[in-house]
C-alpha cells in the first residue's frame, strides 16, 4: 500500500532531491558530490553534507530497471520492511510468537 | 534504523553464541547503521556496552573483539580514508552546516537536554486521544521494562532498555533540530516493549480472579483494536491522498518547458531532477557560501554579487525557498529581497494545490556576471565526464 503512486507520493519533497542528487551524480559519473551544492568547499565533488549510507543503496537502485525516482524511494520502502522482519523477529525470539505477532501489527498500524 | 535493528538481530545471536561470522556480521551492521544517518551512530555504542557489558575483563582479549572491530572497519574504514583524503572540504561542509547547532561544552549540552521535550509537543497535544492512549500505553510498557530489569531481566529485556535508554539520551544530547522525525528512532524498541507487556499482561491474566482476568483481557483488546483501528483510517486516507496528488513529473515539465534551453537555474531543491539538464543551483548552497564569505571577512558579503558571479538566469521561488530563508540571518534574507525586486521579473508562475505558488524570475541582462562560474564549472563537467542520463 505505500508503495501505491510511489512517484509522485508522498509529495516529493526538497530532501528527497537534495539526496538524489548526490546519489544520482554517485550513480551515473561515479563521483560522490552534489550539483547543487557546486562552489560550497568542492562539495559537487567530495560530498560531507550527508553521510554515504543511503546514497549507496540509492546509487545501486538507480541502476536497476524502472523509474529513476521511484527506484530511489523504493529504497526507503525495502529499508522500512527490513526494519519491520528485523524487530518482529527479535520481539518472537526473546518474548514468543504473540508478542512478534503484537510488535509486526504495532509497527504496521 | 533498518541498519539498526539488523545489528541488534546479529548482536542478539552474537550474545547468545559467540562465532567470529556473527561478530564480523554485527560490526559490518553497526558500522552502516552508523554510516546511514546520525541516529545510528547508537547501534556501535549498544554493541560495545552489551558486548563488554557481558564479556567483562576478557572484551580486549577476546578474538569475538577483533572480528567485530575488523568489521567496523571493513565499513567504515574506506569512508574514514575519504574525509581524511579530503579533510578540508570534510570540516568546511561540517563545520558550516553543523557549526552553528553543535553542543560542545557542558553549558550547550544541558541546555539541549532542557530543549528536549520540544521534540515531542505534537504526542503531548491534549485533544489528541489516539496520541494519549499510544502515550499511555508506550509508558506503561517502559516502566514495565524497568521493573523487569530489576527483578528477572531477560537477555532481550536488557538489550530492549540499553537500545531504548542509549537512543532517548543521544537525541536529548546529540540533535540540536529537536525535530519530531528524529524521534522515530525510538518507535521499534517502544512496539517491542509494548508488545512484551501486552503479552505479559495476557499471561498474567490465565492465573488472575475471574473479573480481573476479563477486564485485563478486554482492556487489552479494546487498546489493540483501538489502535488498529486509528492505524486503517490513516491507511484509507494515505490512499486517497495518493489518487489525488500532483504529478511532479508533469508539473516540473511545465516549469522545465518555460526556461530556455541550457539556461541556469537557482532554486529550492526540490525541482532540481525535472530540470537537471540545466545547470542548476540550490539557494542554500548561496546561502551557505554567504555565511562561509562572512565568516571568513568578518563583515556580511554582497549577496547580490554572489548570486550574479554564478550567472544564473532564472531563479525559481516556492514555499521552501520562503522556509529556507527566514532561518537565514536578517542581513542575507533583505540583500536576496533586494536582488529579486530590483534585478528579475516575473517570467512565468504556477500555483498547485500540493506545491504551492512557484515563480519563475528572470534575472535581468545588468545583474548577470559575463564569467559565469557556474556554467563554466557546469560545462566542464559535462565535458570531463559526459552524460549518461
Amino acid at each position: 500500500m505505500t508503495a501505491a503512486n510511489l512517484a509522485n507520493y508522498r509529495p516529493i519533497s526538497g530532501d528527497d532531491i537534495w539526496i538524489l542528487s548526490a546519489s544520482h551524480k554517485l550513480a551515473t559519473q561515479g563521483v560522490f558530490g552534489s550539483e547543487l551544492y557546486a562552489g560550497f568547499f568542492n562539495a559537487d565533488r567530495h560530498y560531507f553534507i550527508s553521510l554515504p549510507g543511503v546514497h549507496i543503496l540509492q546509487a545501486v537502485a538507480l541502476h536497476l530497471p524502472g523509474n529513476d525516482l521511484v527506484n530511489a524511494r523504493w529504497v526507503s520502502v525495502v529499508s522500512g520492511a527490513v526494519l519491520l522482519w528485523a524487530a518482529t523477529a527479535l520481539a518472537w525470539r526473546w518474548y514468543g510468537l504473540a508478542a512478534g505477532l503484537v510488535t509486526s501489527l504495532l509497527l504496521l498500524f | 534504523m533498518a541498519w539498526t535493528w539488523l545489528t541488534l538481530l546479529s548482536l542478539a545471536a552474537l550474545l547468545r553464541r559467540p562465532t567470529a561470522w556473527r561478530a564480523l556480521a554485527t560490526g559490518v551492521c553497526a558500522a552502516a547503521a552508523a554510516l546511514t544517518q546520525f541516529f545510528g551512530a547508537v547501534a556501535v555504542v549498544v554493541v560495545f556496552v552489551a558486548w563488554a557489558g557481558q564479556q567483562r575483563r576478557q572484551t580486549l582479549t577476546s578474538n569475538y573483539t577483533r572480528w567485530l572491530v575488523a568489521g567496523l572497519l571493513l565499513v567504515a574504514g574506506p569512508y574514514l580514508l575519504y574525509t581524511a583524503l579530503h579533510w578540508p572540504d570534510a570540516l568546511g561542509q561540517t563545520v558550516t552546516i553543523k557549526g552553528e547547532r553543535a553542543t560542545l561544552g557542558l553549558p550547550a549540552l544541558v541546555d539541549n537536554l532542557g530543549r528536549e521535550p520540544v521534540r515531542y509537543r505534537a504526542v503531548l497535544n491534549p485533544g489528541d486521544a489516539a496520541g494519549w492512549v499510544n502515550l499511555a500505553g508506550m509508558a506503561a510498557a517502559v516502566v514495565y521494562l524497568g521493573l523487569q530489569l530489576g527483578r528477572r531481566a531477560t537477555a532481550g529485556d536488557r538489550l530492549l532498555a540499553l537500545t531504548l535508554g542509549a537512543t532517548l539520551l543521544f537525541l536529548a544530547l546529540v540533535d540540536t533540530t529537536k525535530a519530531e522525525l528524529y524521534a522515530l528512532p525510538l518507535l521499534p524498541a517502544l512496539c517491542v516493549a509494548v508488545a512484551r507487556l501486552a503479552t505479559g499482561l495476557w499471561q498474567a491474566a490465565r492465573t488472575a480472579p475471574g473479573v480481573l482476568a476479563w477486564v485485563t483481557r478486554l482492556a487489552l483488546a479494546a487498546g489493540f483494536a483501538f489502535i488498529l483501528w486509528q492505524g486503517a483510517l490513516f491507511y484509507v486516507r494515505d490512499q486517497l491522498l495518493a489518487r489525488s496528488v500532483t504529478d511532479y513529473h508533469a508539473l516540473g515539465a511545465a516549469i522545465e518547458a518555460a526556461i530556455p534551453q541550457g539556461a541556469g537555474v537557482a532554486g529550492t531543491e526540490r525541482w532540481w531532477w525535472p530540470l537537471r539538464q540545466h545547470p542548476y543551483l540550490a539557494l542554500n548552497n548561496l546561502s551557505l557560501q554567504w555565511r562561509v564569505r562572512r565568516d571568513e571577512r568578518g563583515t556580511p558579503p554582497a549577496y547580490e554579487r554572489l548570486l550574479a558571479e554564478t550567472g544564473i538566469e532564472y531563479i525559481l521561488l516556492n514555499r521552501n525557498v520562503y522556509g529556507d530563508l527566514a532561518r537565514e540571518p536578517l542581513a542575507l534574507q533583505e540583500a536576496f529581497w533586494a536582488f529579486i525586486a530590483t534585478c528579475t521579473t516575473v517570467a512565468a508562475e504556477w500555483d498547485d494545490p500540493w506545491y504551492g505558488e512557484i515563480s519563475l524570475h528572470a534575472v535581468g541582462e545588468d545583474c548577470r556576471s559575463s564569467s559565469s562560474r557556474l556554467q563554466t564549472a557546469f560545462r566542464q563537467a559535462h565535458r570531463r565526464c559526459g552524460r549518461t542520463d
